[in-house]
């Protein structure tokens, strides 16, 4: 089957749209502040133009991208372009001062690679085993699923959950608005006939990601200019940098493999404790003054533990239509949008677009080892653009995306609103990624506990009638108690 | 991260406020989104309550899941206010944590200087620039209201030459106009320039 989504995805257009996305990708991941989930949000209304299997190869090609993108501008730049990227900058923006850019860039690029092929391996080993066991799925599971990233996203691994919850319930309060589907009942339209088909998902986050974070600039001073260092050199790994780098790599791959499949909110806490782990470690071996001066250690970990919670990702994404970070959350949401959902039913219905996915998964890395390699410190450059034409940029960008989809001002109005509201959340410090994990699954929980009731003619005990549901649950309170208790522990060390 | 912002910015949010209100209000801006909140929570509480429910509904009908939703808010609401209002020593406890762990990709970069004091010319231009491209969509055309879009935008992060920019500006929207509606075959709104484009 994998042969299959080969031959589908190495069609001279889709290798274009894949080469497109990763370059897309790597743009827009080098830009701080703009993170692989907006790259796929600002696209995503570009892309109804393609058939759904283009679009998502392009988007495979975004993703891939991103990231790589962010780790080149964290070691040339010191400026993480996203949050995951940020572990690789301590040592790697040490190697860079050092003169030693290509190999950081090297190892990053090299363990990105090797993690990715290795994972994205693994999803297709077992995206088809989720399926199986997702098969037996009725809506008592499928809300325990949506409880699970609900809480997960917004309450266990947010920094504060009063915030955290805030954001969810606004998510889940734009989620109603329009028609409700099962009883034809109209939900706070406030009279507009233009929400009675709801707000849109685009609309929301476009909003969210973009409008919000291009506000959020406007209101901060202006910052310091990155400083940049010189890339010079080509960059090949000596015998010995190699040596210190694949154990590194395998250690990072293994750590950021789980990380993709639970909803902890993207690669942001692999990278860390892969970048904790290289650090212990390397102390044990007597190098411990490596780090801090730029290890090569610190750099090819995160970036393999990066990329393959980036990867892994995508198993309850097709499998359950369970997005486990904000960027699978606008993946989802693109889904959704070619009216398909992703879980058991889409490797059966839509099995061509799901194995061309996969297979431009590894095609995707390919491309990024080719394009990378040689041509970071290019890259790099992008942060040359002057600030307000960059910006400026994104709002035409995103206002022509929303605008298009439906030929509506009253869209780039939402659009506006929606913006102002992302940047309050952001200036006040509250999480985005469960409003769009509330916009995106709201209404499958409500659907699902609806059934699950009617199912059960009242019955609450339904709810927890299945063994699966009722081990999610378990996890979910067990990751709750381990989160208050870490929590109550640090405020008492704090104080 | 905003604890770090309570303690570092004596200055406060809002200048206009007298001295005696400012040892008070400094800092404690979220109490509006708080408000903000438990005002989204009531919205859905009082609309659940006004709605027209079709009376095929069996279990759990169309007003259950708001209800829930809205009390939640209301709830956090009325949780993150008192939080805001209470003294700083036992806030700031709280918070020392405070969102650096929210792991949305495109936002945490720079978690140090986010929520740090506006600047409010700059964001007021740029929401004078989105409110004045919605009103001319329609009625001006794409070519004018997305180079105003873009000059606006660019004006107010800090340009260095307003004219050059209107010129770039006008290049953008040109271009892109070009792009959506003969290559894409997405129609822009034509406005004044219709005899143009």
């Amino acid at each position: 089957m994998l042969g299959g989504g080969f031959a589908e995805a190495v069609t001279p257009l889709n290798l274009l749209l894949c080469l497109t996305g990763v370059i897309l990708g790597t743009v827009v991941g080098v830009l701080p502040g703009l993170g692989t989930a907006m790259a796929i949000a600002l696209l995503v209304p570009v892309t109804f133009q393609l058939d759904p299997t283009g679009a998502f190869i392009m988007f495979a090609g975004v993703y891939f991208g991103g990231q790589f993108g962010g780790a080149t501008t964290a070691i040339l730049l010191n400026t993480p372009g996203q949050s995951s990227s940020m572990a690789t900058a301590f040592e790697g923006f040490l190697m860079a001062k050092n003169r030693r850019a290509p190999q950081a860039l090297a190892t990053a690029v090299l363990g990105s690679f090797l993690a990715s092929i290795v994972a994205v391996t693994l999803v297709v080993f077992f995206s088809p085993l989720m399926v199986n066991l997702a098969v037996g799925f009725g809506p008592p599971e499928y809300f325990a699923l949506t409880v699970l990233a609900f809480l997960a996203t917004s309450a266990v691994v947010t920094g504060d959950m009063l915030r955290g919850l805030s954001s969810l319930g606004i998510g889940l309060a734009v989620a109603m608005v329009g028609i409700d589907e099962q009883s034809g009942a109209v939900r706070f339209t406030l009279g507009s006939t233009q929400l009675l088909d709801g707000i849109s998902v685009v609309v929301v986050t476009v909003g969210l990601l973009a409008i919000g974070e291009v506000l959020h600039v406007a209101s901060r001073s202006r910052r310091a200019p990155a400083t940049e260092t010189v890339a010079s050199g080509r960059p090949w790994l000596s015998r010995r940098d190699l040596s210190r780098s694949w154990r590194p790599w395998l250690r990072g791959t293994a750590l950021g493999i789980p990380f993709g499949v639970i909803p902890a909110g993207g690669a942001e806490i692999p990278t860390f404790l892969s970048y904790g782990t290289e650090k212990s470690l390397s102390r044990r071996r007597g190098g411990g003054d490596e780090f801090d001066r730029g290890a090569i250690e610190g750099v090819a970990g995160p970036e393999a533990a990066n990329n393959a919670t980036t990867a892994t990702s995508l198993v309850p994404l097709l499998g359950l239509g369970l997005p486990t970070s904000a960027t699978a959350a606008i993946m989802l949401g693109a889904f959704q949008q070619y009216g398909m959902r992703p879980g058991p039913l889409l490797f059966t219905q839509e099995s061509d677009l799901v194995w061309a996915l996969l297979a431009s998964l590894f095609i995707g890395s390919a491309m990024l080892l080719v394009l990378n390699l040689p041509f970071a410190p290019i890259w790099a450059k992008l942060l040359r653009i002057p600030r307000n034409y960059l910006y400026a940029g994104i709002v035409v960008f995103a206002t022509l995306g929303v605008y298009t989809t439906r030929s509506a001002v009253f869209d780039v109005l939402l659009l506006y609103v929606i913006g102002a509201l992302g940047f309050l959340l952001r200036r006040y410090g509250f999480p985005i990624a469960p409003v769009l994990i509330g916009v995106i699954l709201g209404p499958l929980a409500e659907t699902s506990l609806r059934r699950a009731m009617a199912m059960s003619q009242g019955d609450v005990g339904v709810l927890v009638d299945s063994p699966f549901a009722v081990a999610l649950y378990s996890v979910l309170v067990l990751a709750v108690v381990v989160s208050l208790v870490l929590r109550a522990r640090n405020r008492r060390r704090a104080a | 991260m905003s604890a770090s912002v309570h303690r570092t910015t004596p200055a406060g949010e809002s200048p206009a406020l007298g001295d005696g209100a400012r040892s008070f209000w400094t800092g404690r801006s979220e109490l509006f989104v708080g408000v903000l909140v438990i005002a989204l929570g009531g919205f859905l509480l009082i609309r659940s309550a006004m709605m027209d429910v079709p009376s095929s509904v069996s279990f759990l009908g169309p007003r259950f899941f708001p209800v829930v939703v809205g009390t939640l808010l209301a709830v956090l609401g009325v949780a993150l206010s008192v939080r805001t209002l209470l003294p700083r020593s036992a806030a700031t406890a709280d918070e020392a944590g405070g969102g650096d762990g929210s792991a949305v990709s495109s936002a945490e970069s720079d978690s140090a200087e986010a929520g740090a004091r506006s600047d409010w010319k700059p964001l007021l231009l740029t929401g004078a620039t989105l409110a004045a491209h919605l009103a001319l969509l329609q009625t001006a055309g794409w070519v004018i209201a997305g180079a105003l879009l873009f000059w606006g935008v660019s004006c107010a992060l800090g340009s260095g030459h307003k004219l050059r920019d209107l010129g770039i500006s006008f290049v953008v929207s040109a271009a892109v106009q070009l792009a959506f509606s003969a290559g894409l075959g997405l129609p822009l709104p034509s406005g004044v320039l219709v005899g143009v484009f």
